[in-house]
Order: structure tokens, then sequence, then C-alpha cells
């Protein structure tokens, strides 16, 4: 067999290998043999890229910062703006925080009251330039466990999708396969929130009519879906994005985070979750639950009793 | 040959934990070079269609376990068509070429980056944008192609201290 052929009938095997590895992992449920294969390699790759962050970083952040020279100044006109941004966002949250109960509860929940959290470091980044995941050295002995929020001090940086020991993979805000529900903290109005890579995160509004603009703030929130503490910062509206012919209206979002330097994290591990409205309860009527544990054990012989047997008031409602 | 086969997947691991650990913080217009992708289509030059594969094949597979939104053999099929493809055109360079291999570094590297991207969009969850697959693919390229010949060197050595089986390096 030539060596032209030998290639051919290698390439040919190898590429049905990956094929039934794409088929299997596709139908293998989340836990299965090809996940523990992911979890393995996050705990054998995680020590060793820990400990090479640790030593070549600085030299790494040396040489980022003289590729970046040339963007400097465009850097610091960026940045300027940004501050003036930030010192009007907190003129306008001060003056709505006086009038709306709400927006304060919210600022409260930013300040990270009543959350339970984890310190992380972030000692790795995914492999490839259309995922964007990162590793922190945190893991399930932590008390980090998949689907919890990662927070840093500008605001949401991800989601845990999967927990090792003693470290994690963290799903950013910005990749692609990221959802979660946020709200435009100035008027409550919701929707869904996804990442689109490299370019603005995006905001499916649910009500096309919302009035939403550039410069509001996007928070998390605990709507439908959400599984995030709410009112953790996203970002902030840069300009709508398309008026869509269904029944939502899209916003491109910039985040706050700065995904390219991540450092010190916060995974949230435990946060309040918002209590249901109480429901009115009509005059003169008392909310009497059904008994669902008898407190003694039922007579043998039951007497043969004015009332019937079983709910005890009188409703004839069985439990 | 196992020999070499230790010293190519010892390559691999450590190319994978300097471009996991390493260079977040150098990044080309926000992408990053495929420091695997790279020594997949520089041993293909150096030893032709049948390592190319074989070394893409496992490269590709190591970077699979590591990612975590695409199927599980997406890498390891793009890099084994590229390093099959690359080793293809292998005999058609001029030997003291020195065009030919940035050529092939640049398109090898174009093409693996846009199967990974395309792949990832195809067979992944939630796709990138296939504006965003194309500028990766050509960042990536062109990062490449400066790349070539300090990966063609460590593949010659490589080529020359743990030959490939039934092949000869080109020099």
């Amino acid at each position: 067999m030539n060596q032209r052929r030998r290639a051919r009938v290698v390439l040919a095997a190898l590429v049905l290998v990956s094929l039934v590895l794409v088929t299997a992992d596709f139908r293998s449920d989340e836990g299965g043999p090809l996940d523990g294969v992911r979890r393995v390699a996050t705990a054998v790759f995680a020590p060793v890229q820990a400990s090479a962050t640790a030593v070549v970083e600085p030299v790494a952040r040396l040489l980022g910062g003289i590729g970046d020279l040339a963007s400097t100044f465009e850097d610091n006109q960026r940045l300027r703006d940004r501050v003036a941004q930030l010192v009007e966002r907190r003129r306008s949250t001060e003056d709505v925080e006086r009038e709306n109960d709400e927006l304060r509860a919210l600022l409260e929940m930013r300040e990270g009251r009543g959350w339970e959290t984890v310190t992380a470091t972030t000692i790795g980044i995914g492999p490839s330039n259309y995922e964007w995941t990162i590793t922190i050295d945190v893991g399930t002995e932590d008390g980090v466990s998949e689907d919890m929020a990662v927070v840093d001090g500008d605001g949401l940086v991800g989601r845990v999708v999967l927990a090792d020991r003693s470290s994690s993979r963290v799903l950013l805000t910005i990749d692609p396969n990221f959802a979660s529900a946020a709200r435009v903290a100035g008027n409550g109005e919701v929707g869904n929130l996804s990442g689109r890579g490299s370019e603005l995160l995006l905001l499916d509004l649910l009500d096309p009519g919302a009035e939403v603009g550039p410069g509001d703030e996007v928070v998390t929130s605990s709507y439908a879906f959400g599984v995030f503490p709410a009112g953790v910062p996203v970002g902030v509206v840069e300009d709508l994005e398309q008026e869509t012919p269904d029944l939502t209206r899209s916003v491109r979002v910039r985040p706050y985070v700065d995904f390219t330097s991540l450092g010190t994290l916060l995974v949230v591990r435990t946060f309040p979750v918002e209590e249901p409205p109480e429901v009115p309860l009509s005059p003169g009527r008392e909310l009497d639950p059904p008994q669902l544990v008898p407190d003694e054990e039922p007579e043998a012989d039951a007497p043969d009793g004015d009332e019937p047997a079983g709910d005890g008031d009188g409703d004839g409602v069985e439990t | 040959m196992i020999a070499r086969l230790s010293v190519v997947a010892l390559l691999v691991v450590t190319l994978l934990v300097v471009q996991t650990a390493v260079l977040p913080a150098l990044t080309v217009g926000g992408y990053r070079p495929d420091l695997v992708l790279l020594v997949v289509v520089a041993i293909a030059v150096t030893d032709g269609a049948e390592p190319g594969v074989r070394v893409g094949f496992v490269g590709g597979l190591l970077t699979d376990v590591l990612l975590q939104t695409s199927a599980l053999g997406v890498a390891a099929l793009s890099f084994s068509v590229v390093g099959w493809l690359v080793g293809l055109a292998r005999p058609y360079l001029a030997p003291q070429s020195l065009t030919a291999p940035l050529l092939l570094g640049f398109g090898g590297s174009f093409v693996g980056e846009l199967l990974l991207g395309l792949l990832a969009r195809v067979l992944g969850g939630e796709p990138a944008p296939l504006r965003l697959v194309i500028q990766a693919a050509v960042v990536v390229g062109v990062v490449h192609t400066l790349l070539v010949p300090l990966a063609l060197r460590v593949a010659r050595a490589l080529s020359v201290r743990f030959p490939a089986e039934g092949t000869a390096v080109s020099r």
C-alpha cells in the first residue's frame, strides 16, 4: 500500500472514530461517560494550568501590554467616557433610589447582602476561539455546584457548567450558549439575555413596545427561567439591535465585566429567593390548610359521629 | 515508535497548557493562535499526510476534552482533515522554498480554524456568529504564518530524532 493510499485509510478510520464520538456525545445525557472524560481532563489539567498561570502570568501580561500599546490612546479616551458614564449612572441611580423601593432592594442585592459566596481564582481559559469558558480553582469540595452564578466586582461573569472536586468550568456570559433572564433596571422590562462571542450581548425584550434606550442598565432577573440572584449588574444598553416581526425586540448590551482580564471572582453558592406575593383572602374567610399528616392514629372502630370522618373541618374534603 | 508517540503527546499537552494558561494575555484582535493546530500543520509539512492525520487526531481529541459546549470529536475531526490536506500538498513543494511552507501554514491554519468553527456551528450547541468564525480563521491564519518557521524547526527536530514510520524529512 503506497503512502498516499495508507494516509487516506488512516484518515477515513479516524474521521469515522470522530463521528462516532460526536454522535455518542450528542446522545449521552449530562453526567454520562463522555462528561466524565471532561471532568477527568479538568481535574488533571487544572493544577498544571494553575502552576503555569502563576509562573508566567506577569510576563504574559507585560507582553500583552506591549502588544496593546498602539491602542492605548484610544483606550484612554474610551475609559474617560466610561468614567463620565458611570458618574452619570450613579447620579441617576441615587435619584431613583429615593423614589423606588424596588431599585433600593436591587442595590442591596448588588452589594452582595445575603449571598453566601466562595472566592475563586481564574486558572485557565477554554482552548478554542469559538468557546468562551474559564477554569477556576474551586470545586465541589468548596461547595460549588453546577448552575451557580459567578460574579466579579463589575457584575455577572457567567455560570458554573462543570464542577469537579477542586476545579470548575465556567461558561461566560458572552458565550453563545449562555442564556439568562435579565431586566432593565430603570423600568423593570424583562427579557432573555444571550452571549454572542466577542460581540455585544443581546437582550431580547418580551415587550416590543418597551421604552429602552442607550445607557439603561441591565441586571439579572429571577423572572421565569432565571437561575441567578436578581439584581446582579450585567451591562449597559448600547443600541437597538433590530425590530423583529415577532413579539420581541432586541437591544445590544455592553457588559461591565472585562472578560479579557478575569482574576479573582465570587461563586454565589446561595442567595435569598424572592418570596411570591401574598394572595389576599376574602373578608371573613380564614385559610384552613388540610391536615396531611394525622396527629393521632385513627381508631379501629370509627364511631358514628355527626360529622363525616376524614377532613375534620366539615367541608367534606378528604385529606 | 513509542518514544515518538510519547514525545508528540508531551508536546501537544505542553502546547495545550500554554494555550489555556498563558495565551489569554496574548491575543490578536481578540483571537488567540491555536498552537495544537500549528504543530499539526508543521508535522504534516515535515513528515507527510499520515503523521499529520495521526497527530491531528490526538491533538484534536485532547483539545476536545477541554472544550465544553462543542461535541467531543469536533476538533479531532477538523485537525485530522487539516493534517491530511497539508500532507497531500507537501510533495508539490520545492524543498528549498521559503514561501511555500508559509503559504501552507496560512492555508492549513485558515482551513483548520474555519472547519473547527463551522463544525462547532453545525454540531455544537448555540453557534458563534459566522462573521466571527471567518474573522477568527483569518487572524489565526496570519498569526500562524508568522509562527510557522519556529514550528517547522520543532517539527524537523522531532522528525530527525524520532522519525515517523516510513517517512523522510524534507530539508
